[in-house]
């Protein structure tokens, strides 16, 4: 049986065009290249040490 | 070959030569991520939002970059009524490829239209209204918020999905169904209608049927269609969902109406009315705000008076005080009086008492003063000695020391109370030549 309450509580509030910069500034998701340099950048550090 | 990433030239062992990325790597994410985005494109174009949507996130998460996911991505969301979070994909997609995108397209044709960009911020907005209503539990205004949303956003998915649920809460599966047969039909794999209309029962033979209506009537056909379901949704809309699917317009006979003859019954109606909504709604609320306004001087002046009331008691407290102060400094003044009385009877006693020797030795050392021409403790002397007892000595050595001290007056006077008081003493005649004078 459906629960209101708890789908009530899953739908998230859309976004206002206020909030778009912000929205914009924090869209800082990672894909494959951003975690090889990672991955490059721990080996390098632990070469030169 | 070049870098994919940095476009700096690959070396032989397959790194490139600038940043160090393994070339295969790199080919290889950016491969799954054009074939999730493929499979995103493949998606929307049999409406399937919700699984091109999973799809283009992946393609993202493999490569950032890829424009034409981002782009698609947008769009969809712009589609489905999200055109902030469309914008924000579009604008974050022209920022990685600034030139011959068509993110800014895209971008240049909403902001064109301030009043699009506008309506697309009171759109979020009421419906974040609308869903502050329905976690607060005032559902009916809820209602009215998305009712409004939905007839001026015929493709808003989460509205639907919302009214669905406030349907079913409400206790209307059949109008929840509705709303949710709209969701299909704009995406048709809508993850969480499908979950509601699965939870409501409803056979997957014909989840799957109304999944196919909405590829019918939204992709495949033509615009008589899409005009179709147009007018379907403003009538879904106004009569909340009640006779769309299965109408049942019965039309009677035609019989015109002459409405002069009612000219009269109208207006009456309405002075009845008008009379009925002045009594009933009009004068209530401003009997209530006059009742409020006296209660509130009545509250106003009992709080005056019994602030006054507070200051007169304090004053009577206050002349109580006075009073007694001034009893007490009565009492103290008779006192005193007393106490003067007292003391001038305890001198006479002690007057009365002192042996007359003191007077005469006051008397002699007076006279000894004279003789030696210390003037002054003679007078001293002769005075403290008529303090004790009036006696002609003390008058005569008196006189005789103002003389000394060329104080003549005092002399005289001295020497006057003399005669008067003593008219027989033996310094009469020396005394006579000063008086004289």
């Amino acid at each position: 049986m459906i629960n209101f309450d708890e789908e009530v509580r899953k739908f998230k509030p859309c976004l206002e065009v206020s909030q778009a910069e912000d929205a914009i500034y924090k869209n800082d998701v990672k894909d494959i290249t951003d975690v090889l340099e990672e991955m490059l950048q721990q080996v390098n550090s632990k070469k030169t040490k | 070959m070049e870098c994919l990433n940095c476009g700096a030239p690959v070396l032989e062992n397959g790194h490139c030569s600038q940043c160090g990325m393994n070339y295969k790597l790199l080919a290889k994410a950016y491969n799954t991520s054009n074939y999730y985005y493929n499979l995103g494109l493949d998606r929307a174009s049999v409406r399937d939002l919700t699984g091109a949507i999973d799809a283009l996130n992946l393609a993202l998460k493999y490569n950032k970059q890829n424009i034409n996911a981002r782009n698609l991505l947008g769009l969809i969301y712009y589609e489905m009524g999200e055109t902030v979070l469309g914008l924000t994909q579009w604008v974050i997609s022209s920022n990685y490829l600034p030139e011959n995108n068509m993110a800014e397209w895209y971008i240049k044709e909403v902001q064109s239209d301030p009043l699009k960009l506008e309506e697309a911020n009171q759109l979020a907005k009421q419906f974040n209204q609308a869903l502050a209503h329905a976690k607060q539990g005032t559902k009916d205004l809820a209602f009215i918020q998305l009712k409004r949303i939905l007839s001026n956003y015929p493709h808003f998915v989460k509205g639907y999905l919302l009214l669905a649920l406030l349907y079913l809460d409400n206790g209307n599966p059949d109008r929840a169904k509705k709303a949710l047969k709209r969701v299909l039909r704009i995406d048709k794999n809508n993850t969480l209608a499908v979950k509601y209309l699965s939870e409501m029962g409803v056979a997957p033979k014909d989840i799957i049927g109304m999944k196919e209506s909405s590829h019918r009537i939204d992709v495949d056909s033509a615009y008589s269609d899409e005009d179709q379901y147009k007018s379907d949704l403003e009538t879904f809309v106004e009569k909340g969902l009640e006779n769309i699917d299965n109408p049942d317009l019965t039309v009677g006979s035609y019989q015109e109406i002459n409405h002069s003859k009612f000219n009269l019954v109208y207006v009456a109606v309405g002075l009845v009315l008008g009379v009925l909504v002045f009594w009933l709604l009009v004068l209530p609320t401003k009997l209530n705000s006059a009742n409020q306004k006296n209660r509130q001087q009545e509250l106003a002046y009992s709080e005056e008076v019994s602030k006054k009331n507070v200051t007169i008691s304090d004053l009577e407290g206050q002349v109580e005080d006075l009073n007694k102060q001034i009893q007490a400094q009565e009492e103290e003044k008779k006192k005193e009086k007393n106490s003067q009385k007292d003391s001038k009877e305890a001198f006479q006693i002690i007057k009365k008492n002192i042996p007359n020797t003191t007077y005469e030795t006051l008397c002699s050392e007076a006279a000894t003063a004279i003789s030696g021409n210390d003037y002054q403790k003679a007078i001293d002397l002769c005075n403290v000695a008529l303090q004790i007892q009036e006696g002609e000595e003390a008058y005569y050595y008196l006189g005789k020391a103002y003389l000394g001290n060329q104080d003549e007056e005092n002399a005289k006077s001295a020497f006057i109370s003399l005669k008067d008081n003593y008219p027989e003493s033996d310094h009469l005649d020396e005394i006579k030549s000063y008086l004289s004078e």
